[in-house]
């Protein structure tokens, strides 16, 4: 079975000098998962630009935090990694601090949701909700932030109690909102203990008689309530106990620790050891009446499982998490009232007999391990389904494909006959009047198998529309048709380009799903929707409304599809045969979103899709191709493949394959190099005015104006799509746009296009195909509310830059 | 763009959050150290790029704090808080468009600064509009060649019989 891939963003962890709870509790935890043979960790660092990480040597990682030797970035140049780069299979791990994190979750989250990764994030407790004013305005508002995002995106929260479980479920009750699945994770506290020869801090020590203080261990902050110990140190002072404080001053404690310094008790019954050694906790711990841990609130409360370990009572504050971690070896009080407090010490210090008997109760506990705790926290995933199933390793036999056109078929039919030597059968659902023609006309290796769309349809009309008589069919095929566990989904016109194996379809146990687009991003055919374009638009709705993610698969190409998972999607949505929705897209959507260690999503690897460069922006481009999506008119004079065969050939396929795709790449090539020069334009002049050149219509009423760059730097011999940004409302006009030469000539003839509601969301694109010999122009724009209104115009000066490429 | 997980918005869930926060901050006797706006403000950092929308609202000291957030996507960082304390009484245009001048022409910047889109303050180094609404003929290049050319008190003039906030 393939290793769970994980990937953990620690940048706060490597760049922090002291070590916090959460950092402490993130090494612990990360150190066991790199020694996981079942996990494949890849440990992160934030880069600079907050929108990539460094990827770090787990090696070095581990020798820094293990061995305190070299730095836990490591030395080597590292490699860098994009969001977009983690697999789809893979689970984002967020268990260091995120919220203080550069790389800000609100953008992050969503990137990763889209593509399908699964996204845990370790929330440790949400007190700078409940309590936000224990925090420094910074932390708590980016902590509000980060839940936020974590309650919205994230597929499951690992928590350590119950009560902050309970705490989320709350928050998410007033939010309407329903919480993630939540998996609980004690804590471990065996902490490996430092093996220095330093010195405890022997002046301290002699002045704190063996039995005869109490200890408050851990940063002084408001929210620890150091303040109540304080004040009852005169009375505690009577039944001759003394008050320690060991830590360090945390955040707005500037008074209290004038407090500290100016008591008057200070040096004989109070004593504040600042930032100690681990020497000299151990030592005031071991030698502690008691530890006390009065907190207003925690997440955990750590302090309370090492007093433990060294064999000491705890008094803690009487909260629900406190109980849970300290059970009934601590003891616990009202940690707002003082008298209380005071109380819990007297108990202990009159009664020797119970107190040696609560050591002795005490010398019993048994903490969580951290190896428990890793193994319960990975245990926690797989219950929540992230890292169980696998693909189906039974044979890929079998190719499904719809065909109305006998002509088209039976071209195709030889290149998956020599091609896909491991497709033993092609089931064909077609009209019955067409099998007896492909019955006579084909004799090749591969079996052909009819579903006819009478038997399909038996008696039921078929949608008019392309995209809803498409899934509608498939929908029918699936429930109806003799189809394998596994096959292959295609069309009559996707066509191998090289002898393939099974690998294309599956690989290390996941199926190979490949995606062309986001569709949040499609913009289709701007004006002048096609059925396509729709059915995108519709498919995008009902993957964004069932918060699934949003790539789209209509990649043009074959792809391998398990039957039950399929149907199973069906049962889960009665009805959506008929809402002309992307039989691709909603299928591997489906199965990211809930088997995601099924897939491996990848860009798609076909080429003549699109049919031209230029029929929208690429959002992805293939790392490389295996199919051809056939389109006759590319092998016509003046097109790509002009010139080369449209029947296969065994005796040139090949040849003439490799020519196709370094033919398609040339065209690519020249496209991206185009789009490289306008990107790079964009940056001169983002240089010399700060800011992007943008187009946009904006404006109250008759106000209405353009804002266009003072001048444009544009690539030659590409199609340039400037987008404009116009707000909804102001959608009811011509949009009129071309360029002209310095004689006033068209150099790009007017385009036209009528902006209605219709278009609401979608900023139309300025579509200039710009000639190989531009020399100089001004492009000018216009836009026409009413035919009797005068125009708004702008025009934009044009700097052409000669873009070539081979 | 269509918006992701259309059942809440991701700003209206912030809203929701903050004032859960808010009342919790209440119900002690305190008040929340930003207001809401704010709040969401800082909060919708995109380091793909950021709208001079985004900040247009606020005043001096939260634009400040925000600008350090959405361009540098960082925290302002105190010496420049310090820094800039003195100015926050400015008048607002001049203020930001110091500030965005600092910032946008800051080293930091150009190595990882997120793109400023939408902006109408005059910010470029050269002294020139970020950006010019042309409504008629096209201004010459040769023009615009001369203009660069100019001294600052003639492109002063310039721009004046030009009659637009451009060149």
């Amino acid at each position: 079975m393939a290793k769970t891939a994980v990937y953990i963003d620690l940048s706060r962890l490597c760049l922090t000098t002291f070590t916090t709870g959460i950092q402490r509790v993130a090494k612990s935890i990360v150190l066991r998962m790199l020694q996981n043979p079942d996990l494949d960790v890849t440990l992160l660092a934030e880069c600079p630009n907050h929108i990539q990480w460094r990827v770090l040597d787990p090696d070095a990682f581990a020798a820094y935090y293990t061995e305190q030797t070299g730095s836990p970035y490591g030395t080597q140049q590292p490699r860098i990694l994009s969001p977009q780069d983690i697999p789809t299979f893979a689970i984002f791990f967020d268990i260091d601090s995120a919220w203080n994190m550069n790389m800000a979750r609100a953008w992050l989250y969503p990137l990763l949701k889209q593509r399908g990764v699964t996204v845990v994030a370790h929330v440790y407790d949400i007190i700078p909700v409940t309590h936000p004013y224990f925090f420094h305005e910074q932390t708590m508002r980016q902590f509000l932030t980060w839940i936020s995002m974590v309650l919205r995106y994230a597929d499951h929260i690992i928590c350590n109690a119950h009560a902050t479980k309970n705490a989320i479920a709350t928050l998410c009750k007033s939010l309407q909102l329903t919480p993630p699945p939540t998996a609980v994770v004690p804590l471990g506290a065996d902490f490996a203990r430092k093996t220095s020869a330093e010195e405890p801090d022997r002046e301290l020590l002699a002045k704190l008689p063996k039995h005869r203080y109490v200890l408050m261990v851990g940063t002084i902050e408001p929210r620890k309530n150091h303040a109540l110990l304080l004040d009852a140190v005169e009375r505690l002072a009577t039944i001759n106990v003394r008050v320690v404080f060991a830590g360090r001053i945390g955040w707005n404690m500037e008074e209290f620790r004038k407090r500290m310094e100016n008591h008057p008790e200070n040096g004989k019954w109070f004593f504040f050891a600042n930032s100690p050694t681990d020497a000299t906790i151990r030592e005031l711990y071991a030698n502690a009446l008691a530890v006390v841990f009065p907190t207003q609130n925690e997440g955990f409360g750590l302090p309370i499982v090492e007093a433990f370990l060294h064999g000491t009572p705890v008094l803690a504050s009487d909260l629900p998490v406190l109980r849970e971690v300290g059970g009934s070896y601590a003891d616990y009080f009202d940690q707002t009232s003082v008298d209380a407090l005071v109380s819990a010490v007297q108990a202990l210090v009159t009664d020797p007999n119970a107190y040696q008997e609560k050591r002795a109760k005490i010398a019993a506990f048994t903490p969580t391990t951290w190896d428990d705790c890793t193994d319960q926290m990975m245990q926690a995933l797989c219950e929540m389904g992230q890292i169980q199933g696998q693909a189906l390793d039974c044979p890929i036999r079998q190719m499904l494909v719809l065909s109305a056109r006998n002509e088209d078929l039976l071209r195709a039919l030889p290149s998956w006959d020599a091609c896909m030597p491991f497709i033993e059968e092609v089931l064909v659902c077609c009209p019955e009047r067409n099998v007896a023609e492909l019955q006579a006309k084909w004799q090749g290796r591969v079996q052909l198998k009819f579903f006819t769309d009478e038997q399909l349809l038996a008696g039921e009309s078929l949608p008019e529309d392309h995209i809803t008589r498409n899934l509608f069919l498939r929908c029918l095929i699936l429930r109806k048709a003799p189809l394998d566990e596994l096959f292959v989904m295609c069309d009559d016109d996707y066509r191998p380009l090289y002898p393939l194996t099974e690998e294309v379809f599956r690989t290390q146990g996941r199926y190979r799903a490949y995606y062309c687009y986001d569709l949040c991003e499609w913009k289709g055919t701007q004006g002048n929707y096609t059925s396509y374009d729709l059915g995108q638009f519709r498919t995008r709705d009902f993957l964004l409304g069932e918060q699934m993610p949003t790539l789209q698969y209509s990649s043009h190409q074959p792809q391998v599809i398990e039957r039950k998972l399929y149907c199973e999607l069906l049962d889960a949505y009665p009805g959506i045969e008929r809402k002309g929705l992307g039989e691709w897209s909603i299928y591997f959507n489906y199965g990211l979103k809930h088997y995601p260690q099924k897939f491996l999503a990848e860009p798609y690897c076909t080429i003549a899709w699109p049919g031209a460069h230029t029929d929208w922006t690429l959002w992805c481009k293939p790392k490389h191709y295996c199919f051809e999506n056939f389109y006759d008119v590319l092998y016509t004079a003046g097109h790509v493949f002009e010139g080369m065969h449209t029947e296969y050939h065994a005796d040139t396929a090949i040849a003439e394959s490799i020519e196709k795709i370094a033919r398609w790449e040339r065209e690519l090539q020249r496209q991206t190099v185009a789009h490289a020069a306008n990107e790079m334009a964009e940056q001169v002049y983002r240089n010399l005015y700060g800011v992007l050149p943008e187009y946009a219509l904006e404006g109250q009423g008759d106000a209405l104006q353009f804002r266009v760059p003072q001048i444009a730097y544009i690539p030659t011999g590409t199609v340039l799509r400037l987008p404009l940004a116009i707000a909804d409302d102001k959608r009811n006009g011509t949009l009129r746009w071309g360029i002209t030469d310095a004689k006033g000539q068209w150099l790009v003839p007017q385009q036209e296009l009528e902006l209605t509601a219709v278009d609401a969301g979608v900023n139309p694109e300025l579509v200039l195909p710009i000639p190989a010999h531009a020399h100089k122009g001004t492009l000018l724009l216009e836009y026409q509310v009413g035919v009797l209104q005068k125009p708004i115009t702008a025009a934009v000066p044009c700097i052409f830059c000669k873009v070539e490429s081979q | 763009m269509a918006q992701r997980f259309p059942n809440v918005s991701d700003a209206a869930l912030l809203r929701s959050v903050y004032g859960i926060a808010a009342q919790n901050m209440q119900a002690a006797g305190k008040e929340m150290p930003c207001a809401e706006e704010m709040f969401l403000t800082l909060s919708m950092v995109d380091p793909e790029g950021t709208s001079y929308r985004q900040l247009e609202h606020l005043n001096n000291a939260e634009f400040l704090e925000a600008a350090y957030m959405l361009l540098l996507g960082r925290p302002i960082d105190p010496g420049a808080k310090a820094a800039r304390q003195s100015q926050l009484d400015m008048e607002q245009t001049a203020f930001r468009t110091m500030l965005l001048k600092a910032i946008l022409h800051s080293e930091e910047y150009r190595m990882h600064g997120i793109p400023l889109r939408d902006c109408p303050l005059p910010i470029a180094e050269n002294g020139l509009a970020v950006t010019v609404n042309v409504s008629g003929p096209a201004v010459p290049e040769r023009v615009m060649r001369l203009y660069h050319a100019m001294p600052q008190p003639l492109k002063k003039i310039a721009k004046k019989i030009a009659g637009r906030g451009g060149a």
